[in-house]
């Protein structure tokens, strides 16, 4: 279940950690401050963890502190872009990106030699909503547009991805934070994705596709 | 910030002066910056204001400075006190005096003596205070080492190693006889504390959740929850205890 929590106290328990390591990568920015999620139970305040995500990521963190200083894992596992050049080809083969996606790219953007982390992020991104069924080819290009234009100005900090269609005509926003949108009843929220999310997804996949 | 070509700013008496990147900032009696500076030492002596944030490399007050805005040091050193509307970003943190933020307070070594008031986390590798504390967030710190005074208040701590002590106040004796009357003058009340190794003394808290605790006298504690072992002193109260 995606949604499933854990406590504080049964995760210890599961992986073996201790309290000064979890507060330890909290510190470091390792785990997420939105994953500590607080609860009333019957023995008081106690913090749950998002099951799936936390257990993962400790997990990479066990896996990759043999060979990297915490706050070099802190870079890999920050929502700033990582440092990373990957050809087009490589981007395709390890199915990061699709073919549509990538002549989409092509038509909006040009086609560049090599994708910086940034470029990648765009590519995956619209790779996801066409995926979804959720954007037309058209509405593509606009949301390559607007990261390629907008996006530099929110890098490294948390964003979303708003997408919205009113009488058939598209429109796409990038907003700072995670706050509120309302629209009028004439407007359809088509999609909205948390960008920081979709950063750390995109890293593992670069790592496990050994590009990072 | 390594750039020595830069001019150095020096306000001596009741003057002010414009921020902006200097070599070495050195303020003598009331001065004000207004706007952000960003130096490679920053001294003064006296009371200081900052109209803005202040990055340096060193930090040295003996007075007081008052900051509208965020610090970022990596060396801090106050004899006096230290007041900030913004973060406080430090390597090494000594005070002698006291330190006050409406925001959050992150170092590697933090050594604070006497007032502290931090509205949100205060976060370290090290944390030793002797004290009277006010921490509205989470304190974390590896290694944490507490001398508490008067009424402190902490939301939560957390971090490998954590031991509160009592400061010195009025006598041990009285001081159990003022305890037993329902007086809780001197006291550390916190919501909950997490850790590996807690030894706790004259502690009021909710929840200590740990691996070896060690409750001490003068502490009320009202859940202990345990992996490995939990001593309790006979003159500290432990509502409920749970092995885990």
């Amino acid at each position: 279940m995606e949604n499933e929590l854990i406590s504080k106290k049964d995760l210890l328990e599961l992986t073996g950690i201790s309290y000064g390591q979890l507060y330890r990568w909290k510190r470091k920015m390792l785990i997420p401050e939105d994953w500590f999620i607080r609860k009333s139970t019957f023995t008081g305040q106690e913090t749950f963890f998002p099951k799936e995500k936390i257990l993962v990521r400790i997990d990479k963190i066990k896996d990759l502190k043999e060979d990297a200083s915490l706050d070099e894992l802190a870079d890999i596992l920050s929502p700033s872009p990582a440092e990373v050049e990957v050809e087009k080809n490589k981007l395709l083969h390890e199915k990061i990106v699709s073919e549509i996606t990538m002549d989409l790219f092509a038509q909006a953007l040009g086609l560049p030699e090599v994708f910086d982390f940034q470029k990648t992020l765009y590519a995956y991104l619209l790779d996801k909503m066409l995926a979804s069924g959720e954007i037309s080819g058209e509405e593509g290009k606009i949301l390559l547009k607007t990261l390629e234009e907008h996006y530099p100005d929110f890098a490294g900090k948390p964003s979303e991805l708003v997408f919205i269609r009113k009488l058939g005509v598209p429109l796409c926003l990038l907003i700072s934070g995670t706050g509120q949108v309302s629209l009028d009843a004439g407007a359809k929220l088509v999609s909205r994705i948390n960008i920081s999310n979709v950063i750390e997804e995109l890293k593992a996949k670069l790592a496990d596709g050994g590009i990072k | 910030m390594k750039d020595r070509t830069r001019p150095n700013l020096k306000i001596i008496g009741n003057n002010s002066a414009s921020g902006g990147q200097y070599s070495d900032v050195r303020i003598i009696g009331d001065g004000v910056v207004e706007g952000d500076v960003e130096c490679i030492n920053f001294k003064s002596v006296g009371d200081s204001k900052i109209n803005g944030s202040v990055k340096a490399d060193h930090l040295k007050t003996v007075g007081s400075i008052s900051v509208e805005g965020s610090v970022e040091s990596d060396s801090i050193a106050i004899t006096g006190d230290l007041r900030s509307t913004g973060d406080i970003r430090v390597g090494d943190l000594r005070v002698k005096g006291g330190i006050i933020t409406k925001s959050s307070i992150k170092g590697d070594d933090v050594r604070l003596t006497g007032h502290v008031e931090v509205k949100n986390n205060c976060e370290g590798e090290s944390f030793r205070s002797n004290g009277q504390l006010t921490i509205g967030g989470l304190l974390s710190a590896d290694d944490i080492d507490i001398k508490a005074y008067g009424r402190s208040r902490i939301n939560e701590i957390g971090g490998d190693r954590i031991i509160v002590r009592k400061g010195p106040g009025i006598g041990r004796v009285i001081k159990s006889a003022l305890a037993a009357a329902g007086f809780r003058s001197e006291m550390l009340e916190v919501n909950s504390i997490e850790g590996d190794e807690i030894r706790l003394e004259y502690t009021k808290a909710k929840v200590v959740r740990g691996k070896d605790i060690v409750i001490d006298g003068g502490c009320n504690i009202e859940i202990v929850e345990y992996k490995d072992s939990l001593r309790v002193h006979h003159g500290a109260t432990v509502k409920q205890k749970r092995k885990i």
